[in-house]
């Protein structure tokens, strides 16, 4: 028995109009790459956040915007507006479903890195991606006052190992012209890679923070009054303020009633929030912008479709000849309406596959620059129900969109008979 | 056993406008296995009694029975699996699929027909087997043109091919609408020898359409599409 031929023809005309089809069929696959690398971002920017932090039941910080605490705090973008007291922090603290605190001070950086001061509950008690602690790759954790831990991408990017000696500068950015030259740091441990902004951070001690600004006011040396780095060691260190305070509660059902206890702190203005909560109103903001990109791919896929639709249709007239042909040797009307719908399934589904591919090699080359430049880990994972959507409703559309010039070619069919026109 | 005729045209009227027929048939016979010869000038509704043979047309009356089966009583895909399986087709020239081997092509009508697919594997134990063999028997046979792409062929060659198509599965009825006018008069003779003669092997009739008389000769029986068609007459008497 003779099977279906309409398949291996359509691929047979396809092949020999292949300038034009792969031309049809990239134009499908790049925007089929827009529409999964946008979401591929989107889901890896999410679990990457999602990731950053676990365990933590509030942060707490000087009084501001949910998300601003919890972007400065957590994820090192942007700045504190005010800080925390140490007496607050110290009384807070103490409380008795506090189970244990990490506290947090910013504000200078290391190469466009920020430095971030805190205690050793911060090794002890960080938790991010599940239940995962930081672990040192190599090293001793920081404990004196002039020693530092750096973050895996820190030692990595700045080529620096243990034993070597850093200068902090003031201030956030790159380029700092105040810079604590008269009291460098020693490197003492890299952490192990977490893919979290704990490996773009240099950590010190809440002690370093203190003594390096021991002679510093308002944000600047005071002239005439150095204090040196073995001098600087001898005075209490104890920080006055730091900038944030991350909770763990002995508890979760405690979460709610000292973070009010929290908000209404008498003695400062504080915030407290809850790291999911807070996430969630970041989600909820950018979700506007990630619709509006999504959207914008979807009309991109609509155009490469569009484009097919108008290459299958402007060949229809040429091809009237290979139509008569077919059904003066038995194709049936409905076999040449076939024949147009499979073309148009072809390719979609070629440009469907060599979007996959592209997707693929677009993550492998991006990932390590969204590793570097936004902390985001772009992990390369099998295809899931969203690209299957994806790929099913393009390969759909182009079927439906196919059955145009496959109703014209029938309608043709029908009207030429087995009149050849040339 | 006697055979259907392949083709018995009775009280045929068509016209694209009903009251202006372009074809006017009261009878037209063409036996089994007959091989007739059809000439007629054009504009003497030579298409439109192909078409009405074929079963892409239905006349407005009378009826049209090829190989004993009244296309009227059968439905339009039903026509067209009919014509699938009984009727190979020759038209002038480029009727060939560029994209397809010289193989595929003459191949073609087996896939779409299962009567077809079957009579030539019975004939040569596989349809490629049968198209090679049907075209060495046209004259193709070197393995080199077989493997080069139709639209290499010179118009005679490419002319074989399709008759080639025309002839795979032994349909009951070939109809050939001009297929030697691309030729020059040598070619023309051996294509219509060669074509006939395989048509009497394979016991199908022939149904030739063509302008030009030199060729008539060659088949059992001329019909001048003028004296059947009454259209004309009728309405130079109207």
């Amino acid at each position: 028995m003779p099977r279906s031929p309409i398949f291996r023809l359509a691929l047979a005309s396809l092949w020999n109009r292949r300038a034009t089809a792969l031309l049809t069929v990239f134009s499908i696959a790049v925007s089929v790459t827009l529409l999964l690398g946008v979401e591929r971002i989107r889901t890896e920017a999410r679990a990457s956040f999602a990731n950053t932090i676990s365990g933590t039941d509030l942060i707490v910080g000087a009084r501001s915007g949910d998300l601003n605490l919890l972007l400065y705090s957590v994820f090192r973008i942007g700045n504190a507006t005010n800080n925390v007291t140490w007496q607050s922090y110290r009384d807070l603290a103490a409380r008795r479903e506090v189970a244990w605190t990490i506290p947090i001070s910013l504000g200078d950086s290391h190469r466009g890195y920020r430095v971030m001061g805190t205690s050793s509950a911060y090794l002890e008690h960080y938790r991010y991606a599940g239940d995962r602690r930081l672990e040192l790759a190599e090293g001793e954790p920081m404990a004196g006052v002039f020693e530092t831990m750096l973050g895996a991408e820190v030692a990595k990017q700045l080529g620096y190992r243990v034993g070597q000696q850093i200068v902090i500068a003031h201030g956030l950015g790159t380029a700092s012209f105040l810079e604590h030259k008269d009291k460098p740091f020693t490197v003492t441990g890299i952490l192990k890679k977490t893919g979290t902004p704990v490996d773009r951070t240099i950590h010190v001690t809440l002690e370093g923070i203190e003594a390096i600004h021991a002679d510093w006011q308002q944000g600047a040396p005071l002239p005439g009054q150095r204090v040196s780095a073995e001098e600087v060691q001898q005075r209490d260190l104890t920080p006055t303020a730091i900038t944030a305070f991350l909770v763990g509660l002995k508890s979760r059902v405690a979460t709610f009633r000292l973070q009010r206890a929290i908000n209404e702190y008498p003695e400062e203005p504080l915030s407290a929030v809850i790291p999911g909560v807070a996430l969630q109103q970041l989600w909820d903001l950018v979700g506007v912008v990630e619709i509006a990109l999504l959207a914008i791919s979807g009309c991109v896929v609509l155009g490469g479709l569009l484009g097919m639709l108008a290459a299958i249709l402007t060949s229809l007239n040429e091809r009237r000849r290979e139509m008569a042909i077919l059904r003066s040797v038995g194709a049936r009307p409905w076999q040449v309406f076939g024949l147009l719908v499979s073309e148009a399934g072809l390719l979609a589904a070629a440009g469907v596959a060599a979007g996959f591919a592209f997707t693929y090699l677009a993550l492998l080359a991006v990932a390590p620059f969204a590793e570097d430049a936004f902390g985001i880990v772009v992990r390369l994972r099998p295809p899931g129900t969203y690209d299957a959507i994806v790929a099913g409703g393009v390969v759909l559309a182009a079927l439906l969109m196919g059955m145009l010039p496959a109703w014209r070619a029938y309608r043709n069919a029908l009207a030429d008979g087995l009149t050849i026109r040339v | 056993m006697s055979e259907p005729p392949a083709v018995v045209l009775s009280g045929v009227r068509y016209g694209w406008q009903p009251a202006l027929p372009v074809v006017a048939i009261d009878e037209l016979r063409i036996g089994h296995s007959e091989r007739v010869f059809i000439s007629g000038p054009s504009g003497t509704g030579k298409s439109t009694l192909l078409g009405l043979v074929g079963g892409v047309l239905v006349p407005q009356a009378g009826t049209v029975t090829i190989l004993g089966t009244d296309l009227g009583a059968l439905s339009t895909s039903g026509r067209d699996a009919f014509r699938a399986e009984h009727v190979g087709f020759i038209f002038q020239m480029f009727n060939l699929l560029p994209y397809l081997s010289v193989i595929d092509n003459v191949a073609l009508p087996c896939r779409f027909s299962a009567v077809r697919w079957r009579r030539a594997v019975a004939g040569s134990g596989g349809v490629p087997a049968e198209a090679a063999r049907l075209l060495g028997r046209l004259g193709l046979d070197d393995p080199g043109l077989l493997r080069r792409p139709v639209t290499q062929l010179s118009i005679g060659q490419q002319q074989r091919v399709a008759a080639a198509r025309a002839l795979i599965g032994r349909p009951r009825l070939v109809i050939a609408d001009e297929p030697t006018s691309s030729l020059d008069a040598n070619a023309r003779a051996s294509f219509i020898d060669l074509l006939l003669a395989e048509c009497r092997d394979a016991g199908s009739a022939v149904l030739f359409v063509s302008h030009d008389l030199s060729l008539a000769p060659h088949f059992d029986r001329r019909i001048a599409l003028a004296d059947v068609n009454r259209a004309q007459a009728d309405r130079r008497a109207a």
